[in-house]
């Protein structure tokens, strides 16, 4: 079958983003277990979390190496050999399954900057499911601990993020008016070119 | 080409044929997963602070590897303009066996080694067996591609030196945005994310 760089690029980003959203997913339940963040882990104790993730992560670079083997793509034959231009579209052998990624940009590869666009997509994905996941387990267990919820990551800790949220966004809106505005007034930063333009402003 | 790039080269591509290593060496040497690792290990720092003050520290500096990278990629790209040096395949044509696809873009610096060393040196600013471990992912990055027939031995080296200087800068950089790096990380925490 004769292919276009688009017919490559769709397959390869399809599955760069299942790549990213499966390294995100288990990096940030390594992180999450570390950390003590209950509120993003999908299992309840940490020693698992980490475990999960770990799985996780391995799970997704192996599922991505040998995808080739039973989805079509740019590397049905010639992946052993360099240019990835004189490919043939269908499913790798085993034996070219090494090289079968190694797909110039110019030929359907994803850039280093459309990199940039599909991981944080990818990210995005993985913090949702935690978080959703998270919270749905913190409300049938109930808070860890008698205390208020804390603002920010130290929330998760105990709490789910539909009691973070609010608490973090409250925190966030009474400190408003006297923190953010102390950063901006240039004393505490006055060699920043934040503050410089804000001082030019002023000065009109 | 001077001569220990010359030799070297041609002394890795002279191990060529040991299909395992090769096939190790393909795979380190893709495009996706070593960056990957990169981008995801400022993503474990931005979480895995204990304490405020930690985390706050470690947030700060997943931004300053974030401008490192940023940094490290303008100034590879300026060098590029100022100096295009052919890629080893087509100073060598003929006489190198290639295991990866031939790049279209100037060999020196090596532009993932450069990022990767840019995200290392910025980490081990805060945790030193993190930040070595990201560097040495980083170096070995470089020698897959040098394995594999696209780099120069001095194009890692540039890539590594410019990742570093860019981490360096971006302390100078992240200093003149101040306070919005801060304001950054107070409106995450703000949704719960920081």
């Amino acid at each position: 079958m004769s292919w276009t760089p688009s017919d490559a690029y769709a397959v390869i980003t399809r599955h760069y983003l299942l790549l990213s959203f499966g390294g995100s997913l288990g990096v940030l339940q390594i992180a999450a277990g570390l950390a003590g963040l209950r509120g993003i882990w999908l299992l309840p104790s940490a020693v698992a979390t980490r475990w999960l993730g770990l799985a996780i992560i391995t799970a997704s670079v192996a599922l991505f190496l040998i995808a080739p083997v039973w989805v079509e793509g740019p590397w049905a034959a010639g992946s052993a050999e360099a240019d990835s231009a004189t490919r043939q579209w269908g499913k790798a052998a085993w034996s070219e399954l090494a090289g079968a990624y190694n797909v110039n940009d110019i030929h359907g590869g994803v850039s280093g900057t459309e990199q940039a666009v599909w991981l944080p997509m990818g990210f995005a994905m993985a913090l949702a499911i935690c978080l959703v996941s998270g919270a749905l387990r913190a409300k049938r267990r109930g808070p860890v601990g008698d205390a208020e919820t804390p603002d920010g990551l130290d929330g998760l800790k105990t709490h789910g993020y539909q009691s973070v949220l609010p608490r973090s966004w409250a925190v966030f809106r009474r400190d408003l008016q006297s923190e953010i505005g102390r950063e901006f007034d240039g004393r505490r930063h006055r060699y920043g070119l934040p503050a410089r333009i804000a001082r030019l402003w002023r000065r009109g | 080409m001077n001569l220990f790039d010359r030799a070297t080269l041609e002394w890795l591509n002279g191990l060529h044929g040991f299909a395992p290593l090769d096939g190790a060496m393909r795979v380190i040497a893709t495009d996706y997963l070593l960056p990957l690792a990169f981008a995801l290990s400022l993503v474990a720092l931005w979480f895995i602070g204990k304490g405020r003050e930690q985390r706050f520290n470690f947030q700060m500096t997943v931004l300053h590897g974030m401008f490192a990278v940023g940094l490290a990629n303008v100034a590879v790209w300026q060098i590029n303009l100022a100096w295009d040096r052919p890629r080893p395949f087509e100073a060598l044509p003929g006489q190198l066996d290639l295991l990866f696809y031939p790049p279209t873009d100037p060999s020196f610096p090596a532009n993932p080694v450069a990022v990767g060393f840019a995200v290392g040196a910025a980490i081990w600013r805060v945790n030193r067996m993190f930040g070595a471990a990201v560097l040495v992912s980083a170096a070995f990055f470089g020698f897959s591609r040098v394995y594999a027939g696209v780099f120069w031995p001095t194009d890692i080296i540039g890539g590594a030196a410019v990742g570093m200087v860019g981490a360096w800068g971006a302390v100078w950089f992240r200093r003149l945005l101040e306070p919005l790096p801060t304001l950054f990380i107070r409106v995450a925490r703000a949704v719960g994310l920081a």
